[in-house]
């Protein structure tokens, strides 16, 4: 499928392929060992004219942890989490491929329909329980 | 309340008519409150709610370490006080407890918008003393309770987790405490999973969530 907004082609991703999230160093549960649901909160956005519920991930064929971990806009470094693709597709999200011209890697995980409150905090926990924190900066370490 | 006029130009107010009866006492000494019992944290809360409840108490706080909140006013009172202090008080109290909680939430209170570049919002003062009146509630209840790890939330609320032996209870934190926490209460013993997600409506309601987890075996 054609993006028309990128000039790279939107592809399949592979359930078992890894996405990659930054995550904000306080929402590392040090005794769990895991990020909490707040490192995926699925935020209101519109796309195509409906509003839908999602976050944003980078994929791993077109990225790398420590490409992810650097914010865009303000460059500072941030951890980095792992997730197969198959683990929001478990609780019924969307996961597509969404590149821009300035990230081919960029995905939209993201629901269907609107969720309650509940649902959402739901799929937030479960993609928490489920993805292995593999990045962190210096600085985070350090803090 | 009864306000009793002191030497030196201070007043001692008694918050007789709000809970915590015989412990309720503190001190403004010019204009900046001094603090006499570890039970200040009950009585600021029990203000705000009472702001909430009534228009006739209006309540009100200069800060005088240039960090403003909401002004508030009670009675016609003039509170003054220091954020610094305000939050140090309440470190004298379940120390161990508060000053991790106290100094997270304080760490929250200075992040701003966008903190996890994803457009976070920043975590609002409703939600901080939301959250400190439910931790002192628990500490109250529970003194022995675990020590919770806390997260802001990108929509500005607290995700907090709880972890006892193999159960674990995560729950949302409201900018309203009127509003509702959802919550989720784990059992991972033996390798089986039992897991439940609900809505707690306001913190009484949490508190009764938190007290089955903390003292039911099955959860």
């Amino acid at each position: 499928m054609i993006n028309f907004e990128s000039e790279y082609i939107e592809e399949c991703i592979p359930d078992n392929d890894f996405l990659y999230r930054r995550a904000f160093y306080k929402t590392f549960n040090q005794k769990t060992g895991k990020f909490t649901a707040s490192a995926f909160k699925l935020k209101s956005f519109k796309s195509k004219g409906k509003n839908k519920k999602g976050f944003s991930a980078n994929w791993n064929k077109y990225s790398t942890p420590e490409k992810t971990s650097i914010d865009p806009i303000s460059n500072k470094k941030f951890c980095v989490g792992e997730f197969k693709a198959i683990i929001p597709r478990k609780v019924d999200l969307n996961v597509n491929h969404t590149p821009s011209n300035y990230n081919q890697s960029h995905c939209t995980i993201s629901a269907e329909k609107l969720l309650e409150d509940i649902d959402i905090y739901k799929a937030e926990e479960s993609i928490a329980e489920n993805c292995i924190p593999i990045y962190f900066p210096n600085e985070t370490i350090k803090s | 309340m009864k306000i009793i006029e002191n030497e030196k130009n201070t007043s001692t107010i008694y918050l007789n008519d709000i809970n915590e009866t015989n412990k309720s006492e503190y001190e403004i000494l010019n204009k900046d409150i001094t603090i006499k019992d570890d039970y200040f944290f009950s009585i600021f809360t029990n203000i705000l709610n009472r702001k909430r409840n009534s228009h006739e108490h209006f309540v009100y706080y200069e800060v005088s370490n240039s960090y403003h909140i909401n002004p508030i006013q009670i009675n016609n009172i003039e509170f003054r006080y220091n954020k610094e202090k305000w939050l140090n008080i309440k470190m004298n109290r379940d120390r161990l407890f508060s000053e991790n909680i106290i100094t997270q939430l304080k760490n929250f209170s200075k992040l701003e918008d966008n903190w996890d570049s994803y457009g976070a919002s920043k975590i609002s003062w409703s939600t901080i003393v939301n959250a400190i009146e439910f931790f002192m509630k628990i500490v109250d209840k529970y003194p022995n309770s675990p020590i919770p790890f806390i997260s802001p939330y990108p929509d500005g609320r607290i995700n907090v987790e709880w972890q006892k032996f193999s159960k674990e209870l995560h729950h949302l934190i409201p900018k309203d405490k009127s509003n509702y926490f959802i919550y989720r209460m784990i059992n991972r013993k033996e390798g089986a999973l039992k897991d439940y997600y609900d809505k707690a409506i306001g913190i009484d309601d949490m508190l009764k969530i938190f007290s089955i987890w903390y003292s039911d075996d099955q959860f």
